[in-house]
């Protein structure tokens, strides 16, 4: 395959893979506090896109302003989310917050379908039909933004956890809640504070990729997989193993559906997994 | 003890009883939705075994029912008759689970939940690109009822109404418990609660945890190929779409939800996820918002499940309660 082609499959990638970063960003923070395996995390992503959707074609504002009322609604919503839902299961069995994020799961998609129908969308944006040329590779100037954005919210969220009073507390908390809480590190602030900024991340995750992949309730599903198998990839709880898992994985997955075969392209992701965790079975970034 | 063993007769009659008069009592609608349900209280039992007693959260469990499914009609498909074909389908299936079963079972908690899962993703993936042998998401049609049996004078019996087939799934649904059941009951029962219970020490004491876990995971896939193989002749007709991670995800919270740490709790679940979105009638999306929330309500106010709760009032729980797997 020519040098182009084979540039024109790692910047695909290189978008995809902003998304799974950001996405698998917010689900291996609220695992590291919580130790919950968010699937609900997904729905936040659909709905963030929904909010950016209709705020653009309803209301008429601007992609960006849009996508900020969007993510604002979303910390919100994850924060409400955490009080009522995953709270209460705080302390009960590992599974049990699985099963509760799993049926919220379902009940936000359908909620979504009952009040959107099936359809997908696109969320016009003014980004998305220009295209430019670098270096032989043309991409429309949405894809460049997906990327850059989501460098610029994830450099971000990385000062903020590795900079600020809150980002060390949530740090502490990660590592160890019981001395967290006896230093007096108020957990159930944090936890708070940990599904809103996440929640923020995968709305503005769906913003980002609504102009290009369009937008419909079920459109969370394939991304949460991901993240997953991204986090898990880094290893669970790793911030850094987030980021370059979803890099890495997104690359190898345009790869492998450019030079081997589409038909499997969502494979690979799982494929890679097993093999990592056969060798390494706590994931590349994760503790012994 | 032989008097306990006469107790247990009668509570057995009193439960059997009912059962084998209810498929007269029911609906033609009713009575798939049974049979249905019978066949996922044989995955959510078997699955349960996983989940309850050894303590892996196993995401692939549809994957190794469609691999069942698959064998069973593609044996009958090759002129097998169905009865050599089933024992054929549990076979392979449970090979295939000791295959997954060997990488996957190094990893621990959610680790092995994710591997589980992509395993569960790329055998649906198998099912649905492996056109030339399952024709891809079309599904494979045509498939034929269980050959009738002969009942020795008289007459014979046919597996092509709902009525003898609700039996036959029953029988094997009574078969996968009394297995199970004795298999926890034995030493390598008591093995497995051991691992789930404190993996670390009971390695201390000498217990495989490795050989006991896949022991647990591999009986687990038999019948699951079982319940695939019964599924295909009943519906004559399967896909893909039937074996991926959705109905993974729907066995397992059969389990949960139930009750995971009781044998009788899987069936309950199963039960309760299949038979609650018909009473939402027509509307199957609102169906599925109210399936949502409930999991969401039991789980805060039944952390043990339904069966657990019941248990837990009844204050005969055999095994842990503090539930923490």
């Amino acid at each position: 395959m020519e040098a182009s082609i084979f540039l024109q499959q790692v910047i695909n990638g290189l978008v995809i893979g902003s998304m799974y970063a950001m996405v698998a960003l917010g689900l291996t923070l609220i695992f590291g506090i919580l130790h919950i395996g968010n699937f609900a995390h997904g729905q936040l992503y659909m709905l963030g896109a929904f909010a950016t959707y209709w705020l653009v074609t309803l209301w008429g504002l601007d992609i960006w302003s849009s996508m900020l009322v969007a993510m604002g609604s979303m910390a919100l919503l994850g924060m409400v989310l955490e009080r009522i839902v995953f709270r209460p299961v705080h302390s009960a069995p590992h599974i049990n917050g699985l099963i509760v994020a799993l049926g919220l799961f379902i009940a936000l998609e359908n909620i979504a379908f009952i009040l959107w129908g099936g359809d997908e969308r696109m969320l016009p944006s003014p980004y998305a039909t220009r295209t430019i040329t670098l270096l032989s590779v043309s991409l429309t100037l949405q894809r460049l933004l997906v990327f850059f954005v989501s460098i610029l919210l994830i450099f971000l969220l990385y000062l903020f956890i590795q900079r600020t009073k809150m980002g060390k507390a949530i740090r502490a908390v990660a590592q160890d809640p019981e001395v967290a809480r006896l230093m007096g590190i108020p957990i159930h602030r944090i936890s708070a504070a940990v599904f809103a900024v996440s929640s923020a991340l995968a709305g503005a995750a769906g913003a980002l990729v609504g102009p290009i992949f369009s937008v419909y309730p079920a459109m969370g599903l394939v991304p949460i997989l991901k993240a997953f198998v991204v986090i898990v990839l880094g290893g669970m709880g790793s911030i850094p193993g987030a980021i370059f898992g979803g890099f890495i994985l997104g690359i190898a997955e345009s790869l492998g559906a450019g030079y081997f075969s589409s038909e499997y392209k969502d494979g690979f992701a799982f494929a890679a997994l097993i093999l990592v965790l056969m060798i390494k079975p706590t994931g590349l970034f994760g503790k012994e | 003890m032989k008097k306990m063993a006469g107790k247990h007769w009668v509570i057995a009659g009193a439960v059997l009883g009912p059962l084998i008069v209810l498929p007269f009592a029911l609906s033609k609608a009713q009575l798939h939705l049974t049979v249905i349900i019978e066949i996922h209280a044989i995955l959510a039992v078997s699955l349960g075994l996983v989940v309850g007693f050894v303590g892996q959260l196993s995401l692939c469990h549809a994957g190794l029912y469609g691999i069942g499914a698959y064998t069973s009609a593609l044996l009958t498909f090759a002129h097998w008759p169905f009865w050599l074909a089933l024992p054929t389908a549990g076979a392979v299936s449970g090979i295939i689970g000791l295959l997954i079963g060997l990488p996957s079972l190094k990893t621990r908690g959610i680790y092995f939940s994710i591997t589980t899962l992509s395993f569960g993703v790329l055998m649906a993936m198998v099912l649905n690109n492996w056109i030339s042998l399952t024709e891809g998401p079309d599904g494979l049609s045509g498939i034929v009822s269980p050959e009738a049996i002969s009942l020795f004078g008289w007459g014979t019996l046919s597996f092509k109404n709902p009525t003898s087939y609700y039996f036959l799934v029953g029988l094997f649904l009574l078969f996968t418990i009394w297995i199970i059941r004795r298999l926890l009951r034995s030493r390598v029962g008591r093995a497995f609660i051991s691992v789930r219970d404190n993996e670390t020490l009971a390695g201390s004491l000498g217990i495989d945890s490795m050989r006991y876990k896949l022991t647990a995971f591999t009986v687990a896939a038999v019948f699951a190929g079982f319940a695939g193989s019964l599924y295909a002749h009943y519906l004559r007709y399967i896909c893909p779409k039937d074996f991926g991670f959705a109905e993974s995800f729907d066995l397992l919270v059969m389990v949960v939800v139930g009750g995971a740490q009781t044998i009788l709790g899987p069936i309950i679940g199963a039960m309760f996820i299949l038979a609650l979105p018909k009473f939402f009638g027509y509307e199957p999306v609102y169906g599925r918002v109210a399936f949502g929330i409930i999991l969401i309500v039991v789980m805060i106010f039944m952390p043990q499940g339904i069966m657990g709760k019941f248990q837990k009032l009844l204050e005969s729980s055999p095994g842990r309660t503090d539930g923490h797997p």
